[in-house]
């Protein structure tokens, strides 16, 4: 990783303005001591420290600044590698055990995808196992608006957020031959319309209170959304916009944000390209598991080949982390490794971004997860 | 094809034509008087205010009208506001076909004669465009394909259109339809490499019985008889089975004789490359077999990207009938157009165009397009005239207008490269085979007129899928 | 180009940016300094374009002339001035084409099709403008299009007028929204249509199945539209276009291949008074061309084909179509129905028409002017005169000859692509 390493020095005087110190660790307060803490793509803190209490992260700093203020009580737990926050797919569709479509009708905007969800299912324990400790709930692309999405753990089932997002797709899955819309225009015109009418999930997106995930692929569905998202003055996230790097200053001006598709070994240059661009015009960016049929441990290994392109490390890890929780609306919560947020984390044999690294343990809410990256596969 | 093979086949080819001179006798003692204002003749400059004698279906005289004497008792065909040409020459089709490809692998005992469908569209519109001499093949469709031949458009049989009958093989190095490269390249060493141990066993069985019989009569003290041999030695420049005078040819299997002949040199071998890689492979194995001398290579128009190695080995190609190639970068997805007959004028291979039979991509509108990307109206006419002549060995014979070759000549409205030109009549050995006042459908295709007699067409209703099916 | 001859002409132009040398086919392009504005109010002519003849589409041919270019505009067209600038000079130089019918889509997913009238959707939300084929277009000299969306509803959607290059969005191509409502007869408009009975229901189990069913479909929408315009009760979504088009706002642009389609439509807008009919892939126009001429009803020709049996409907394309109705006054264009080959493409149906009688003359305004007066773009497109767009077309002879080609594309004043072979 290794972005800008900070000096311990510098790194304690901005971490340890959080008021940590001043809290008192209650008795199941623990400690972690890692050799690099990665608070998030911009920060590393070399031999950092991370005390967790309540299922939250208390304070991090550097452990030499820190460990002297700790209680001799306080269980330490000494790390040798990496310790990070847990990652956090832009998308996915794990625990909806009954289908993330349905094929009834092409808009179904108010239906809550989580009712649909199952906090049991085995898909999210693998998940876990392979760092991915959140995600934002969504839909298949079977629907033009496929519903209104959630951001959940994959541990615990605790729901970050019951109504985040809705979720449409404006591509061929949703165009199905034997209902409206079976075209382009006809999905256009329908979203537009709604939009326009301003009920229900449509009227929480005008009206903010609700994000907005489209759906697309080609470079023309990108173009489509990006006129429909002009003309009705709204933002979003677009989902599987792989080729979005060709529109990368009008998306970072629009203000809009792109989950993409993970990357995999073989990958055609052009996506490296796109990504590249992307980084360059600052546009939020995000990998999301809901368009692939891979693991969810292709996300960090994606993120890893992009690091092997020369891509910048610590915006790909920005986009396995810190980006998509705010594209998500949860950076309140996950996200980073900062006092005050979930102490969902992970710890690494090495550098995330390196392929030979190998995950050794994961909490979630501060509590350590019954999962090996074994079980990932 | 390459350039001392015209000599070789001259004497052979004018030996062949005999089959074809019967159509000409029918006509002995015709003569016909054609008039120009402007002759092109394909073998030196224009003539302005020209005249064609032809007699017995030859030209025998051809000069400006001042210099030339008619022959009092000849019919004249043309005048002042008549362009002459030559006939058009296809140097390779698989049209006119009942079907132009067969399932088997390997068939050189198969003839396109039995295929050939004389009142296809195909040679309709021959005639209509002024193409008079069509080299049909097989299709590339093939691993080694049956015999081909030229022939003429006109005539209600087969054997009325011939010029030249059993010519030519296609052997196709691009994989046949179900094949890979490697399995056709297989195939292919496999029908050469059958052939080969094949013959090696004949001749080994022969010179047994031959020393059998030596051995017989040296104990029985009779002087043995050193008569003829039955066979004749392996000729070519390719591989040889020794001994093969002592095998009677009427021994080898008519199945695989055609492919013994090829391998001495004595067939014209079409062989079809359907990309730049077949192309190397395509010329190594001519020059394995013994091919080298009397093959021509059927281009895919992408194979100008080996024009160099074409180049270096000396053989003629016949080009696609697609002028144009498209290539598009993989990574950054921009199209490079090439003018593919450009490539290959600039390299200095000979080269014949093809037409796809097409009434918009005819032989004289693929000459034009190459006179807009800048040849010279005389190169790109070659191409589709004497350049193609000398591919199919005729090159003596038809491809442009000299004294004592074959009257194929066409009188046109106009400049044949221009598009609002049109093949008023044509020629073909001194007989009128085409007239444009009397060409009924296209009349049709032109007018709208309905052929006299024929019923109204009514445009059917297209059996068309059910959208939900397609689903 | 010398100054003089500029304002001879009354137009301050100068010159800079660009200098342009030919020779023997090969076009060399290559910036030089540019000169700095006298005033500053003055077009800066940034291109010069001079050619054999000049076939304005406007008028008459100009032998010997030239073009200057002011950001995306004609600026200046100069009679009897030949190569004596830095410029460009080419055999001929015509207006970009304007296609009426690129059929250039995504194929079903172009049209809706969960019903038979949608005239309230644009076609163009359903475009695919990174599709390789616009650019191959634009190389042929198709500089405008309609964008034509797949044909499977019989009252389509309302279409516009784009330029074929340029950034890959509608707010960067269009020329004009909403020029003309798509429509069709004949056997696509009811494919895959089937009755109620026999097979599972889906929404393809509607009327028509049919062409009367095509028909009657056609019909009612014009006389509800009718009723709508004169009772607000009997509104309903989209009628007002309909209703533009009872108008004459707009042309209704429908296909129709076959004779009886061709009467169907003319029928049908003589019926319903439809001012504006414009018959789309009009193969058999040659069939009754009286009734094209009774109806003024204009035509868009579909791409020859070979034993003259058109891709739609089967429709015979006689040779000397353009000709016979050319002849009788009847509006007619070409069309490439998105062909970029060297025998498909626009400028060689142009050749084709040529063969079958067209002058030079007519077989260019059939490919420029008056497919763009047809859209309603001619405004904008199909001429060269002077504060037209500089879409340009220069050749390497005569336009549409089989031994001349496009050596180069101008669009919105830039030269967007030169032939080197």
């Amino acid at each position: 990783m290794g972005i800008s390493t900070l000096t311990s020095a510098l790194a304690g005087a901005l971490l340890l303005a959080a008021p940590a110190a001043a809290e008192t660790p209650s008795a199941e307060a623990f400690a972690l001591i890692a050799d690099h803490v990665a608070v998030d793509g911009g920060t590393v803190i070399e031999n950092g420290l991370v005390l967790v209490d309540g299922g939250k992260i208390l304070a991090v700093g550097p452990a030499a600044d820190l460990q002297g203020t700790l209680a001799d009580t306080i269980r330490v737990i000494e790390h040798e590698g990496w310790l990070t926050a847990g990652i956090v797919a832009a998308n996915g569709t794990y625990g909806m055990v009954s289908g993330a479509d349905d094929s009834t009708r092409a808009f179904l905007g108010d239906l809550e995808l989580r009712d649909g969800f199952d906090p049991d299912d085995s898909s999210l324990a693998k998940a876990t196992g392979a760092g991915v400790t959140s995600f934002g709930l969504t839909s298949g692309r079977g629907n033009v608006a496929g519903g209104t999405g959630a951001v959940v753990k994959t541990s615990g089932g605790t729901m970050l957020n019951e109504s985040s997002h809705l979720a449409l797709c404006l591509a061929p899955p949703a165009l199905r031959g034997n209902r409206f819309p079976t075209s382009y225009a006809g999905a256009v015109h329908a979203v537009e319309a709604r939009f326009t009418e301003g009920q229900g999930a449509f009227g929480k997106v005008v009206a903010g209170e609700l994000g907005l995930e489209v759906a697309v692929s080609a470079r023309h569905e990108i173009r489509r959304a990006l006129d429909l998202l002009k003309r009705t003055g709204l933002k979003a996230t677009l989902r599987g916009a792989d080729r979005a790097g060709d529109f990368a200053p009008e998306l970072a001006e629009a203000g809009h944000a792109v989950a993409l598709s993970p990357l995999g070994m073989g990958t055609s240059p052009w996506r490296y390209e796109s990504i590249t661009a992307l980084v360059e015009a600052g546009v939020p960016f995000a990998f999301g598991l809901a368009d692939t049929g891979s693991g969810a441990d292709c996300l960090r290994f994606g993120a890893a080949l992009a690091a092997r392109e020369g891509i910048d490390r610590g915006a790909l890890w920005n986009s396995l982390t810190a980006s998509p929780a705010a594209m998500l609306g949860v950076s309140g919560r996950v996200g980073r490794v900062a006092a005050g947020l979930d102490a969902d984390l992970v710890l690494w044999s090495g550098d995330p971004l390196e392929l030979t690294t190998t995950l050794e343990a994961v909490y979630v809410d501060g509590a350590q997860v019954e999962a090996t990256e074994g079980d990932a596969k | 094809m390459t350039i001392p093979r015209t000599l070789v086949q001259g004497a052979l080819c004018a030996s062949l034509l005999l089959g074809s001179l019967q159509v000409a006798d029918a006509a002995a003692g015709d003569k016909l008087v054609i008039e120009a204002g402007r002759i092109i003749t394909q073998a030196g400059d224009d003539i302005v205010d020209g005249v064609i004698v032809i007699e017995n279906g030859r030209i025998t005289a051809i000069g400006a009208a001042a210099d030339v004497e008619k022959p009092w008792d000849a019919p004249v065909l043309g005048g002042p506001d008549f362009v002459a040409s030559p006939g058009f020459v296809e140097a390779h089709s698989d049209s006119g076909m009942d079907r132009s490809n067969e399932n088997l692998d390997v068939t050189p005992f198969l003839n396109v004669r039995d295929s050939i469908d004389p009142v296809s569209f195909y040679f309709e519109d021959c005639k209509r465009w002024g193409i008079t001499t069509i080299n049909v093949q097989q299709g590339n469709n093939t691993v080694v394909a049956g015999n081909g031949r030229i022939v003429k458009p006109t005539g209600m049989t087969v054997e009325e259109m011939t010029m030249r009958p059993n010519y030519g093989f296609k052997i196709s190095i691009a994989p046949k339809g179900g094949k890979s490269r490697a399995t056709q390249r297989q195939a292919l060493e496999r029908a050469f490499g059958d052939l080969r141990s094949e013959l090696e066993e004949l001749a080994t069985d022969a010179q047994e019985t031959k020393d059998y019989e030596r051995r017989e009569a040296l104990a029985q003290g009779r002087d043995l008889e050193e008569g003829k041999a039955p066979g004749r030695a392996m000729t070519g420049t390719g591989w040889k089975v020794e001994g093969l005078e002592n095998v009677d040819r009427a021994e080898i299997d008519e199945k695989i004789l055609p492919l013994l002949e090829m391998v001495e040199g004595r067939h014209d071998v079409f062989l079809y490359c359907g990309a730049p890689m077949d192309v190397q492979p395509a010329i190594d194995f001519a020059a394995k077999n013994g091919l080298t001398a009397r093959t021509t290579l059927v281009l895919d128009n992408s194979c100008w990207k080996a024009a160099d190695a074409i180049a270096a080995s000396g053989l003629s190609v016949v080009l696609d009938s697609n002028l144009v190639h498209v290539e598009t970068d993989v990574v950054t997805e921009e199209e490079t157009e090439t003018f593919v007959p450009g490539v290959f004028a600039e390299k200095g291979i000979p080269f014949a165009l093809s037409s796809a039979n097409s009434s918009t991509n005819s032989l004289w509108f693929q000459a034009a397009v190459c006179v807009g990307h800048g040849m010279s109206p005389k190169d790109a006419m070659a191409a589709v005239t004497t350049t193609a002549a000398e591919i199919i060995g005729l090159g003596d014979q038809v491809g442009s207008l000299e004294v004592g070759k074959l009257a194929n000549v066409l009188l046109l409205t106009g400049d044949p490269l221009d598009m609002t030109s049109f093949v008023e009549q044509a020629v073909v050995e001194g007989s009128v085979i085409y007239d444009r006042t009397k060409d009924v459908r296209n009349k049709h295709l032109y007018e709208g007129v309905e052929p006299r007699g024929a019923a109204a067409v009514e445009t059917e209703e297209a059996e068309l899928p059910s959208k939900d099916d397609a689903k | 180009m010398s100054d003089r001859t500029l304002f001879q002409l009354g137009a301050p132009l100068l010159f800079g940016a660009l200098s342009l040398t030919a020779n023997a086919g090969e076009i060399t392009w290559e910036v030089v300094e540019t000169a700095e504005p006298v005033e500053a109010s003055a077009p800066v002519v940034k291109l010069l374009l001079s050619a054999d003849k000049i076939y304005t589409a406007a008028g008459d041919v100009i032998d010997g002339g030239t073009i200057a270019i002011a950001g995306s505009k004609i600026a200046a067209v100069v009679p009897g001035a030949s190569g004596d600038h830095e410029g460009l000079h080419v055999g001929a130089i015509t207006p970009g084409m304007v296609d009426l019918s690129p059929r250039i889509h995504l194929a079903d997913l172009s049209v809706e099709e969960s019903s038979e009238t949608i005239p309230y959707l644009s076609t163009t939300d359903g475009i695919d403008l990174f599709d390789k084929r616009w650019e191959r277009l634009l190389r042929t000299g198709v500089t405008s299009v309609m964008y034509t969306p797949a044909d499977e509803a019989c009252i389509g959607g309302m279409m516009a007028v784009l330029k074929t290059g340029g950034e890959p969005s509608i707010e960067d191509r269009l020329v004009e929204a909403d020029v003309a409502l798509r429509g069709a007869f004949g056997s696509h408009a009811s494919r895959g249509n089937h009755p109620v009975y026999g097979r599972p229901t889906d929404h393809f189990s509607r009327r028509p199945t049919t062409r009367m069913g095509t028909e009657w479909v056609h019909r009612k929408s014009f006389y509800d539209a009718l009723a709508a315009m004169k009772n607000e009760e009997r509104q309903f979504e989209g009628w007002e276009i309909l209703a533009s088009v009872l108008e004459g706002e707009r042309p209704y642009f429908v296909q129709a291949s076959a004779t009886q389609d061709i009467r169907t439509a003319i029928y049908l807008k003589e019926e319903v008074g439809l001012p504006l009919l414009v018959v789309d892939a009009a193969a058999e126009a040659w069939k009754e061309p009286g009734l094209l001429v009774r109806s003024g009803t204009a035509a868009v020709l579909p791409p020859h084909a070979p034993q003259g049996r058109t891709a739609i409907d089967n429709g015979f394309l006689a040779w000397n179509t353009a000709k016979t109705l050319v002849d009788l006054g009847v509006p007619v264009a070409l069309s490439s129905h998105g062909q970029s080959s060297v025998t498909g493409q626009l400028g060689a149906q142009a050749g084709y028409a040529m063969r079958g009688g067209l002058t030079r003359d007519e077989a260019i305004a059939a490919v420029t002017i008056t497919p763009a007066r047809l859209a309603g773009v001619d405004d904008r497109v199909g001429s060269i005169e002077v504060g037209k767009d500089a879409d340009l077309i220069l050749w390497s002879g005569e336009p549409f000859a089989a031994t001349s080609r496009v050596v180069g594309v101008v669009l919105n004043g830039e030269v967007v692509f030169t032939s080197s072979n």
